[in-house]
C-alpha cells in the first residue's frame, strides 16, 4: 500500500513546527511507540482515515524521538492522537480507542474534506466494527487451541483464569494465550462477538468450548482431550 | 424441590438469581452461594461497595437434556444480561448444569 501525501512521519521537529504555524486547517498528530503494540491498530486506522480525509494531513511521531513536542502537548500514553488547529487542541484520544479517533477526526476534519460529520462518522464506525470482528477472529484463530485469559500463562491474574491454565497444562495441551488486561477493546468486543460475558474462555478451531466451567467439566469426563487436534498435544 | 440456603442473609441480586433460575428450569435441586466475601481485597474489586459480586449456582435441572454444555450456560447468562452488564453488578457467575441422570452418574 502506497502512503498518501498527506501522511507525514515526522523526521523532525522544525517540520511540524512551521506545518502547524502555516496551515490555518485542523492537522492531526498520531504519537506511536514501537514498543506499544495498540500503536499499530492505530496507525492502520490513521492510514485509512488519511485516504478519506485527504485535505487534512496526517502526523506521525515516535514520541520518544521528540520529547519536546510530546512534552508540548502533555502526551502521557501511546498510542495518542490529538486533532490540533493552530496552538489549540481541538481534541485528544488516548490509548487503542479506535472508535473514539474516528468520531474525532471525522468531527473536526470533516468540514474541510466536504465530507458532513455526521455520515462518515456512521459509515466509519460500521466500518471499523468490521475491523474489528476481522481482528478478533484472527486472534480467536492464532492458534488450535487458543485461550483469553486476565494476566499471562506463567503469571495468571485471575484464579478462574489461573484453573484453566491449570486443567490444559495438567492434560499436556499446547495453547496460545491472550492477555485482556492489555486490550480493552479485544475484551469487551470479544465478549459481544461471541456472546460470552466472562472470561477466561477457550476456543478450539476457532470454536468456543467455553468458561473454566465447563473446561473443568469436559476435563472430569475426559471429553475435552478428545476434542484436542493431534498436533496441539504434547508428546 | 429442594434448595440450600446460605447463612448469609439473602441480598437482592441473590434473590433475583434463584427466582428466574427457578421460574426457567423448575430445577430439582438448586444451590446459589454468594462468594463475593473472597474476593473482596481483589484489585478489581477495588471501590466496589456491592457485596453481591461473585456467586457459585449449580442446577438441576431436566430442561438441561439433550443440550450441550455451551448452550446450557449461555442460556443461563442470558438471564442475567442485564445484571452481569451494569457497574457493581455480578462479575463472575460459576456455573454447574447437569440433568439428573447426569447427577447420578457422577
Amino acid at each position: 500500500m502506497s502512503i498518501p501525501g498527506n501522511v507525514i512521519q515526522v523526521q523532525n521537529e522544525k517540520e511540524l513546527r512551521s506545518a502547524l504555524e502555516e496551515k490555518s486547517q485542523e492537522v492531526v498528530i498520531f504519537f506511536w511507540a514501537s514498543w506499544a503494540e495498540q500503536c499499530k491498530q492505530i496507525e492502520s486506522v490513521i492510514d485509512d482515515l488519511a485516504t478519506k480525509y485527504s485535505k487534512t494531513q496526517f502526523f506521525k511521531i515516535e514520541a520518544e524521538s521528540f520529547e519536546d513536542i510530546s512534552e508540548a502537548y502533555e502526551i502521557n500514553a501511546v498510542p495518542t492522537v490529538i486533532v490540533a488547529k493552530k496552538a489549540k487542541i481541538l481534541a485528544r484520544v488516548e490509548g487503542a480507542n479506535v472508535a473514539e479517533v474516528v468520531q474525532q477526526v471525522a468531527t473536526n476534519c470533516g468540514a474541510a474534506n466536504g465530507v458532513g460529520s455526521q455520515q462518515s462518522a456512521a459509515e466509519s464506525s460500521s466500518e471499523f466494527k468490521q475491523d474489528l470482528n476481522t481482528r478478533l477472529k484472527g486472534l480467536i484463530e492464532r492458534a488450535p487451541v487458543m485461550v483469553f485469559i486476565k494476566g499471562t500463562a506463567a503469571q495468571p491474574r485471575c484464579g478462574f483464569s489461573k484453573k484453566i491454565i491449570g486443567m490444559l497444562n495438567e492434560q499436556n495441551i499446547k495453547y496460545g494465550y491472550f492477555d485482556i488486561l492489555t486490550d480493552e477493546q479485544v475484551r469487551q468486543g470479544l465478549k459481544e462477538y461471541s456472546d460470552w460475558p466472562t472470561y477466561p474462555q477457550l476456543y478450539i478451531n476457532g470454536e468456543l468450548v467455553g468458561g473454566v466451567d465447563i473446561v473443568s467439566e469436559m476435563t472430569e469426563s475426559g471429553e475435552l482431550i478428545e476434542m484436542i487436534p493431534e498436533e496441539s498435544i504434547a508428546k | 424441590m429442594s434448595t440450600l440456603t446460605t447463612a448469609k442473609p439473602e441480598g437482592p441480586i441473590e434473590k433475583i438469581i434463584r427466582t428466574r433460575i427457578t421460574q426457567q428450569y423448575s430445577p430439582t435441586e438448586l444451590l446459589v452461594e454468594n462468594e463475593s466475601y473472597k474476593h473482596r481485597h481483589h484489585a478489581p474489586m477495588q471501590g466496589v461497595s456491592s457485596t453481591e459480586t461473585h456467586f457459585r449456582v449449580k442446577i438441576i435441572s431436566d430442561k438441561f437434556a439433550g443440550m450441550p454444555l455451551i448452550k446450557r450456560q449461555r442460556d443461563v447468562y442470558a438471564l442475567f444480561k442485564h445484571e452481569m452488564q451494569m457497574d457493581g453488578g455480578i462479575h463472575a457467575l460459576a456455573l454447574v448444569t447437569k440433568t439428573p441422570e447426569e447427577l447420578k452418574k457422577k
